[in-house]
């Protein structure tokens, strides 16, 4: 699993999304200055939630599955979880629009991350 | 013509539920989502059970746009998973369906862009778009382009102005980008995918009961000497109780309200104990070659007279939170007991089903979890606000007028017209037209996405 590879790539997608929610609230030239500082902490977030989330499903499970059956099997529990968890974080922050930018490029890019992850294994075997 | 579908309906779910309340839009949506369905899987349509839950969905739709009670917003969501989740695989179970369900709901797009890449790598096909490229094209010249205009702007106050006269205030991105999330959810219910490996494990599980392994006679014996013993004992043990259930009832012609809550609650504690041990204790007799055992007929005849003992038990309680209603009213809380000792009645009569046709603990799971939605589907057609406060005012020996007024809109036309025809104290008087002026003001408030049916009766 490349990991940073996958964390860049990751935190690429959470950046568009996070953004362009943030911007449907509220326009204004200013903002973009904040764009590329923010890349930070996105990423820091990224690498964190896929390395103490989606990672352990990768490292330990069967060698047998490979990367594929490891998204066959375990994926649908994973949306569904991570789903609950963002829509409760929404709900719980009155559905302000930072928080819907926050969780909804969360979850978007969680799942993201499980589909690059079963290519990268598939463009391994190449 | 897939996509042009979910476009259309993504711009009317964007219309429907776009900062709107929910009411007539929920109706039109689970209309929506059918035709999506419909038009996407036709194949599923022509199935009996695909279409009942279909019919299920719509109906607890309409009662949204009727009653708009917490019930039929939780039904309605509950059977759109089932009915998403019975169009990937109609023989799996409920539970399976509503798994499937939630997993298409939510991540049908990840899963196909998985398959759509295996299987363009299987079949040797694979056209790869460099995403890279087209984001460099668009993506990066277009933040440069913005980030120079904006310096301009300060640096030329013509040029300033000229810009600030091009206004997209018409275009309401949040508008639009509620568009794209009924976009994500209609592409992903176009095509309903199954969780594996659950799905092909439930289709494989048969709901009867097969012999496993050959046991020995003698220890076959013992166990069921074991089980006559117990059952006897518990059968002993509730007819007791029973009598003397009965015969305390019968006794106590006017309890007062305290003792017959404690009454009917103690009741349903220990209904839900006995049932809870009466079903582990005969599935576990009743696990696996004792139900093949010859020597079996006097163990299955106490445990029917076991659950018919549990059913006479349910009918005491019943007969007793009878009582209570017709005393001090309906609540909630009493028809939730209603509710449940109708469920314990038909868990009960599957457990026998169970044992007289030697069926799995499959079965059980799969018939009570069927009946359970079907009588979450049922209890949703009914405004029971409406009921209560209908019932406690006419039938009921005493009403409680800060718990009616306290319910839902749904009673507020009811109360009013009772209250102009009958009259109550002043202060329950005015909560009453309060509550009617309040609710009057709410209906005129609500657009057409949010109009209930209230919204009708008022006009006329």
């Amino acid at each position: 699993m490349k990991i940073g590879n996958t964390a860049i790539k990751a935190t690429l997608m959470a950046t568009v999304i996070f953004w362009f929610v943030l911007f449907t609230e509220e326009y204004s030239d200013s903002m973009f200055f904040w764009i590329i500082p923010s890349i930070i902490p996105i990423f820091l977030c990224c690498l964190l939630a896929i390395i103490f989330t989606v990672c352990p499903f990768f490292w330990f499970s069967e060698d047998s599955l490979g990367n594929s059956g490891i998204f066959k099997r375990y994926f649908p529990y994973y949306a569904i979880a991570v789903f609950c968890v963002c829509a409760f974080a929404i709900w719980k922050f009155n559905c302000e629009v930072f928080a819907i930018g926050f969780f909804s490029s969360a979850f978007f890019t969680l799942m993201q991350t499980w589909v690059w992850n079963s290519k990268n294994d598939a463009n391994e075997n190449l | 013509m897939k996509h042009t579908f979910n476009i259309i309906g993504a711009a009317l779910f964007s219309t429907l539920f776009y900062k709107q309340d929910l009411g007539l839009n929920l109706s039109l949506f689970s209309l929506l989502t059918i035709l999506i369905l419909a038009i996407n899987r036709k194949d599923a349509f022509s199935n009996r059970v695909v279409i009942i839950k279909s019919l299920a969905y719509l109906v607890t739709g309409i009662a949204v746009f009727f009653y708009k009670s917490n019930l039929a917003i939780t039904a309605n969501v509950v059977s759109f998973f089932i009915l998403v989740g019975s169009i990937s695989e109609h023989k799996a179970s409920i539970y399976v369906n509503w798994l499937n369900g939630c997993y298409t709901t939510i991540a049908a797009f990840f899963h196909r862009c998985y398959e759509q890449f295996h299987r363009k790598e299987d079949t040797g096909t694979k056209r790869k778009i460099d995403y890279i490229h087209w984001l460099k094209i668009i993506g990066i010249p277009m933040v440069v382009l913005i980030i120079f205009i904006s310096l301009y702007k300060n640096g030329n106050p013509m040029f300033n102005d000229l810009i600030s006269q091009i206004d997209f205030s018409f275009i309401n991105l949040q508008w639009l980008l509620f568009g794209l999330l009924g976009y994500y959810l209609l592409n992903n219910i176009s095509a309903p995918i199954a969780v594996y490996p659950i799905t092909a494990l439930d289709l494989s599980t048969e709901n009867t009961l097969h012999k496993v392994k050959e046991v020995t006679a003698k220890k076959l014996d013992g166990e069921k000497q074991l089980g006559v013993v117990l059952m006897s004992l518990l059968n002993t043990l509730i007819t007791f109780f029973l009598i003397t259930d009965v015969v305390y009832v019968i006794q106590q012609d006017n309890l007062n309200a305290m003792e017959l809550s404690n009454q009917v609650h103690s009741g349903v504690n220990a209904l839900i104990a006995s049932i809870v041990f009466a079903i582990v204790i005969i599935l576990y007799f009743f696990r696996a070659n004792l139900n093949f055992y010859k020597g079996n007929a006097i163990l299955k005849r106490l445990t029917y007279l076991w659950i018919a003992l549990n059913v006479l038990l349910v009918v005491v309680i019943a007969f007793k939170n009878y009582q209570y209603i017709h005393s001090f009213g309906i609540t909630y809380k009493r028809i939730g007991v209603n509710i449940y000792l109708l469920l314990t009645s038909i868990g009960l009569l599957t457990t026998l089903i169970k044992v007289y046709s030697i069926k799995n603990l499959w079965y059980l799971l799969r018939v009570n979890i069927q009946t359970a939605f079907v009588v979450l589907i049922v209890a949703s057609l009914f405004n029971w606000d409406r009921v209560i406060t209908h019932y406690n005012l006419n039938y009921a020996k005493a009403a409680d007028m800060e718990y009616l007024i306290g319910l839902s809109n749904n009673n507020t036309f009811l109360l009013k017209s009772y209250s102009d025809n009958n009259g109550f104290n002043s202060g329950d008087m005015n909560k009453i037209n309060d509550k009617y002026y309040d609710y009057l003001r709410v209906l005129s408030d609500n657009s057409w996405q949010e109009m209930q049916y209230d919204n009708i009766t008022i006009k006329e």
